[in-house]
């Protein structure tokens, strides 16, 4: 009697505790079904409007092949110019895992600059260049037969009712093989990219091939690690530093270089040191910094003591930042009256007691700066026209930079000023072009 | 906050007091003020040039470019060498042309009025003094108070925003807390890397919220509160550094499940992540 009467209760009582996880399990399972259609949704609007965009920059970057001289191709390229960043967002919310839409994005990039450089940027009427209308005419073609990809992955999605989250989940797991019309649709777009950025050179300055050619030859002798270690030693002036760490840069790197970690007092200090010549290319010390002690200036000039003693010469402060009891002085290249803004120096001291926390001169030592033309084209006067009769020009000097194109171009630069905003203008010396105009927060 | 308060007015009356003895008012401290200096030197470096109308922004002890541009200015008049930097000459030449009322300006930085300071016009005339018990203000004043006798100028790298900062701290934290600190400089490098990248989006939210590009964003631990370590990290990358050699990837060999990212060309291993590009 009592035995079945337990029965009954412990039957009832898992009955309604099945039910109850029945329910739950239930509402779980509609709330993640919901949230995967939000999910899947997103992902197919994004792809949409990819497909979109793709469709019209093809379109447009048609029309403007059909005009002549650049004024009336202007609109043209300027539509194209955005249209190109528009689609570059929507590639962007597609999911990165692992198979990107690194190539199609390149591609996009291209369009960008190209449409910027030549449509946006160029002052004056000057006529296309034959290379001009060719890079035109190759991206009008590689625009084409991006968007067929895209199109036919499109209708292939829409046909078989492919999900994005599952080539997510595909891409996750391990199993790289399996049938997926969508990765397999993907794959074939990024191969036609590549071989589209491997022809444009001329234009294609981050690609990672030319991106090597641009670095400076390194000089001196291959040094052994143990030679590394004492030339880092002797640059920092610590010869008891402990040595904690040392590797040497995969092929992924600049430049061979060592990576060394030594330790001083307990404190690590990071650093590398090419493997070619031994310089040492950064350092960085990581502590807690006290009670600030030392100004700006005074800062400065452990910087400027430490840059002499390292035989650094010619070089000019251009940039200062003092943020928690740190100051980070940026320091480039000055000769003939020019300035070098691609090479330069970086050195960051500790305000409590004035050591150098850091040191980079990776710009100085890798961008290469020959082959500029020294003297500039336009006269100052010139190229001041273009700046608007409100600003006052505080300073006026010659400056190379590396523009949007990483390139090096030697500009007219203007400190200039409106009210209480400053204004640095940095005109092109050859041809009167705007490179880059800040409004200066410092 | 008080108490600060009270000791900075007993100490500027003090001040004030010797100076009206001496009859000079010679407050600049010997230290040579430069551009990106904040403090009660650039405070008094500004309220002179104002008084002689050489400067015509705000008087708020953050030696900025406007300042920068008033001093050269004045050091050119004045036939100075034009250095942008205030020392010791060029001093003495302020203290020669002008007059500092030092008790005025710091009451109303520390009032956080908004005030000018030009020579030759009645001073109760330069003063917008903070309405203050009308209804709706009391969250205006709360506001600026940080503001009050605390300099700061915000002195971050040309394009990058306070939230900027914040959303890479957020990420470089959950994705890399346990990590050395060089490692946490580099996977804020690696973000910094995609910005500059043509095949990645082109400003630092996109490039961390971009889907399944970091998981720290997949799972949420992006929005654990990051320590300070990870916002020095991320200076430092934005101020240069960059320990990965311009990589755009990287991962953890003993979790990473796909044959792509190990065809990556490797830059090298940082704590426990390998960088690639």
């Amino acid at each position: 009697m009592k035995r079945r009467d337990w029965i009954a209760l412990l039957s009832v009582a898992v009955a309604v505790l099945l039910i109850g996880i029945g329910t739950w399990g239930y509402r779980e399972y509609q709330l993640r079904k919901t949230v995967m259609i939000d999910a899947e949704n997103h992902y197919q609007q994004a792809y949409h409007e990819l497909t979109y965009y793709v469709d019209s920059l093809e379109e447009s970057l048609g029309m403007a092949l059909a005009m002549q001289s650049r004024e009336s191709m202007r609109p043209q390229l300027v539509e194209t110019w955005r249209l190109s960043t528009l689609a570059h967002a929507a590639a962007n919310e597609l999911p990165l895992t692992l198979l990107p839409f690194n190539r199609t994005n390149e591609f996009l990039a291209h369009v960008g600059e190209f449409t910027y450089n030549s449509g946006v940027k160029a002052i004056k009427d000057r006529s296309l260049t034959n290379n001009e209308y060719k890079n035109l005419r190759e991206l009008y073609s590689e625009s084409q037969k991006i968007r067929d990809e895209l199109r036919s992955v499109q209708s292939k999605v829409m046909a078989e009712h492919l999900r994005w989250m599952d080539v997510e989940t595909a891409l996750k797991s391990q199993n790289e093989n399996r049938d997926n019309q969508v990765i397999d649709g993907m794959k074939r777009i990024n191969m036609q990219a590549t071989d589209y950025t491997d022809s444009f050179s001329p234009e294609n300055p981050r690609n990672a091939v030319l991106e090597k050619k641009r670095i400076n030859p390194i000089t001196g002798e291959q040094i052994s690690r143990n030679q590394a270690i004492s030339q880092l030693r002797k640059w920092i002036d610590r010869p008891d530093a402990k040595l904690k760490k040392i590797s040497e840069t995969g092929k992924g790197s600049y430049i061979p270089a060592y990576e060394i970690t030594l330790s001083e007092h307990g404190r690590s200090l990071n650093a590398a040191v090419t493997r070619k010549g031994g310089h040492v290319v950064w350092f960085l010390r990581e502590r807690s910094i006290q009670k600030e002690k030392f100004n700006l200036y005074e800062a400065s000039q452990k910087s400027i003591a430490f840059l002499k003693k390292h035989q650094f010469k010619d070089l000019e402060l251009t940039k200062r930042n003092k943020y928690n009891n740190i100051a980070a002085f940026t320091y480039v290249l000055r000769k003939k009256n020019i300035r070098f803004y691609p090479a330069s120096i970086k050195v960051k001291i500790a305000l409590d007691n004035g050591e150098i926390l850091g040191f980079d001169q990776s710009d100085y030592l890798y961008n290469k700066r020959d082959y500029i033309p020294m003297k500039p084209a336009i006269s100052e006067d010139e190229a001041r026209k273009q700046l608007n009769h409100d600003l006052k020009v505080q300073e006026t000097g010659l400056a190379v930079i590396q523009n949007q194109s990483l390139n090096n171009v030697l500009c007219y630069e203007f400190y200039a000023t409106r009210d209480n905003d400053t204004y640095r203008v940095l005109l092109n010396a050859k041809s009167g072009d705007q490179e880059k105009i800040e409004l200066l927060k410092e | 906050m008080g108490k600060r308060l009270i000791r900075g007015i007993c100490a500027i009356l003090i001040a004030a007091i010797m100076s009206a003895h001496t009859g000079e008012a010679n407050a600049f401290s010997n230290r040579v003020i430069m551009r990106g200096d904040t403090g009660d030197d650039v405070v008094e470096l500004q309220a002179r040039l104002q008084y002689i109308s050489y400067y015509k922004g705000k008087i708020d002890g953050s030696f900025g470019y406007g300042t920068y541009w008033a001093l050269r200015n004045f050091q050119s008049q004045y036939g100075l060498t034009i250095d942008g930097m205030a020392g010791n000459d060029t001093k003495q030449k302020l203290i020669k042309a002008t007059h500092y009322d030092q008790a005025f300006v710091m009451r109303n930085i520390n009032e956080g009025n908004e005030f000018t300071y030009y020579g030759g016009v009645p001073l109760d005339q330069q003063v917008k003094k903070k309405t203050q018990g009308s209804s709706g203000t009391e969250k205006n004043a709360s506001q600026s108070k940080p503001a009050q006798g605390k300099y700061t100028i915000d002195n971050l790298p040309q394009g990058y925003s306070r939230s900027d900062v914040n959303l890479m701290a957020n990420a470089v934290y959950g994705e890399s807390r346990g990590e050395p600190y060089i490692g946490q400089v580099a996977v804020s490098a690696v973000i910094i890397n995609r910005v500059a990248d043509p095949r990645f989006p082109n400003n630092i939210s996109d490039v961390i919220f971009q889907p399944g590009a970091f998981t720290a964003v997949s799972d949420g631990q992006i929005w654990l509160t990051p320590n300070d370590t990870a916002k020095k990290a991320v200076l430092d990358a934005i101020n240069g550094w960059d320990p990965t050699n311009g990589a755009l990837y990287y991962f953890n060999p003993d979790t990473a499940t796909s044959a792509w990212i190990w065809s990556r060309p490797q830059v090298g291993k940082i704590g426990k992540h390998i960088f690639c590009k």
